[in-house]
């Protein structure tokens, strides 16, 4: 799955802390431990021991926003798999390199440097993001921040859908690898 | 342009005369190793799309260290998936069950990682390497995009500096170190960051410091999310490699700190993480059901030595269960012909075949519910031993074995007052 609705959009944000893990935070551990990759197994406990109903209450399309740190712990990607099948996307002031290339693998999209974020965007204000420029507008307050906007290697990983487009489009470019080794 | 030794090693693997911290890159491995829980999930992945065989093939090792001995009928048919697979894509090696040993270790102990070099391997702790000053990617989840296509991107990270000065005092060892390091960044008590940064040792206190206690810093240190844990190139014998890759006097470091060894006692690792450090006063008195040495971070024949004098000649607590787990076959090898296993066993521990030990996921050694036990595992979130509510603390090996010796945890420096 590719990205949806383009680099520029609009949603609902839901506001989240500093140091949110992902094992044991964003999704449970014992999900990862038995490595569930089907989102529809996921989906019904994504964010459980943080907020359990914030599942029902976000939409396609819609922000998570959070502090610093988040997705801290092991790059585990169950989660994050829930996140992009649900067509989230993240805004946050800071992630782990290897949470971020976790991410990016499931071509979810992050912004992941925008400092103070979560001091002037609430839960329910609208926003729009564009990953493009890096500008974030909170809709409800007019205000309106620059971030780092996404690096273009990564834009074009995500673009392509993640590991697995990416991993698709190195085969039709490689062919002989789609024949057993000699 | 100065350049960490992290910064070189990346620069050397791109081919190009430097890199800077935040660029993107997609570095040369030398050699990609994968465990044997992951193979299965890999092949899977790249079968899907259409994969039949992987990108140079001749580098890539798999290594058997978590499920070594087979204990149900998954573990069954992922042991007789592995083997086919090696055999599809015609790895550069395979180790079976019962072959080598674990994967962070034994690659160090044949040479097949050596000093200087640059590698991708799937698991976390593959930072055991920066023991002797090799830097070793780990890839995680996305490993199938480097056998497919022989690299992964990644970030140029920045580096923290820490220089060790002193010697420990009696009783004390590099996993107390590590512990309390732990503790001490995440904590923010350093005032350093931490997260995705590369952690170079140096100092005087690292030129005489043993690989297996080097390894057991790397080790520690890796659960707390750092990028990287290096050294000054050493081989695995210990000697200094003449002209190896270090950082330049002047290098960009983000942060450095000096630490003083003296200053420490032995510390416990709480139940939770090994950042949960604390002075083992704290822990004194909890009585255990199970003791266990071995695991990527203390597997190595140094590590069953400091702690068989303690055992040698004595029993350990009647209702302790005690695992020793080497880490390689060779090290399996030389505690018998010097003693070590007699020792273990006289006392009355249990063997376990080479490899990872209870610590991945409790294999061979669970815990049951509410049991507590005191180990050198890599980590102790919970469930990480088996049961979910079982406490599991973490110490060095001689506190290990001191406290399987006493039944409950225990200072070692007063063992034999």
């Amino acid at each position: 799955m590719a990205l949806e609705r383009g680099w520029k959009t609009r949603g609902v944000a839901h506001v989240l802390g500093d140091n949110v893990p992902h094992d044991g935070g964003v999704i449970r551990f014992d999900l990862v431990t038995a490595r569930v990759q089907d989102p529809a197994q996921l989906i019904p406990h994504l964010f459980d021991e943080i907020d359990p109903t914030l599942k029902e209450r976000v939409k396609p399309g819609d922000f998570v926003v959070a502090g610093k740190n988040f997705f801290c712990g092991k790059a585990h990607n169950q989660g994050m798999i829930a996140m992009k099948a649900l067509e989230l996307r993240v805004l946050c002031e800071s992630m782990p390199f290897r949470s971020f290339r976790a991410a990016t693998g499931v071509a979810l999209p992050c912004l992941v440097n925008c400092e103070g974020i979560t001091g002037w965007i609430a839960t329910g204000d609208e926003i729009e993001a564009d990953f493009d420029t890096g500008i974030v507008t909170n809709l409800k307050t007019g205000r309106s921040e620059q971030y780092p906007s996404i690096p273009l290697e990564i834009k074009s990983i995500i673009e392509e859908g993640g590991m697995r487009g990416m991993l698709a489009a190195w085969l039709r470019d490689h062919a002989e690898l789609g024949h057993p080794a000699e | 342009m100065p350049m960490t030794m992290a910064e070189k090693l990346l620069a050397k693997a791109v081919g190009q005369p430097s890199v800077k911290p935040g660029e993107v890159i997609a570095p040369d491995p030398e050699l990609v190793i994968l465990h044997d829980g992951y193979v299965e999930t890999a092949h899977r992945q790249l079968t899907q799309i259409g994969y039949k065989r992987i990108t140079n093939p001749e580098r890539v090792v798999i290594l058997t260290d978590h499920n070594v001995i087979n204990t149900s009928p998954r573990a069954i048919e992922q042991s007789r998936a592995n083997r086919r697979i090696a055999a599809e894509w015609k790895v550069g090696a395979f180790f079976d069950v019962g072959r080598g040993g674990h994967g962070h270790i034994y690659p160090m102990e044949v040479g097949m990682v050596r000093p200087g070099m640059f590698l991708i391997a799937y698991d976390m702790h593959c930072t055991n390497f920066g023991a002797i000053g090799a830097f070793a990617m780990r890839a995680g989840p996305d490993v199938p995009v480097v056998l497919a296509t022989g690299t992964l991107w990644t970030m140029v990270p920045q580096t923290l500096r820490i220089d060790l000065v002193g010697t420990f005092k009696p009783g004390v060892y590099a996993r107390d170190l590590g512990f309390k390091l732990s503790s001490d960044l995440t904590s923010g008590r350093l005032g350093v960051e931490y997260d995705d940064r590369v952690v170079e040792f140096g100092g005087y206190a690292t030129a005489t410091m043993p690989i297996s206690e080097r390894v057991a810093l790397c080790n520690s240190l890796t659960e707390i999310g750092v990028n990287n844990v290096l050294f000054p190139p050493v081989s695995f014998n210990g000697e200094t490699i003449k002209g190896g890759i270090v950082s330049d006097a002047d290098a960009n470091f983000e942060s450095r700190i000096t630490l003083d060894l003296s200053k420490l006692g032995p510390q416990v690792a709480l139940p939770g993480g090994p950042n949960r450090a604390v002075d083992i006063a704290t822990a004194v008195g909890r009585p255990v059901d199970q003791a266990y040495i071995g695991s990527c971070g203390s597997g190595m024949y140094e590590d069953f030595e400091r702690a068989a004098v303690l055992i040698r000649g004595k029993t350990i607590a009647p209702s302790v269960r005690f695992f020793v787990v080497p880490g390689t076959i060779a090290i399996a090898q030389r505690m018998m012909e010097s003693g070590l296993t007699k020792d273990f066993m006289d006392a009355g521990a249990i063997f376990l075949p080479a490899g990872c030990g209870p610590c991945a996921g409790g294999v061979g050694a669970p815990l049951g519910p509410g049991e507590v036990s005191i180990s050198t595992a890599a980590t102790n979130g919970a469930g990480r031993m088996g049961a979910r509510d079982a406490e599991c603390y973490l110490a060095s090996p001689v506190t290990v074995a001191a406290s399987a010796l006493a039944g409950r945890i225990v200072d070692p420096r007063e063992v034999g007052k």
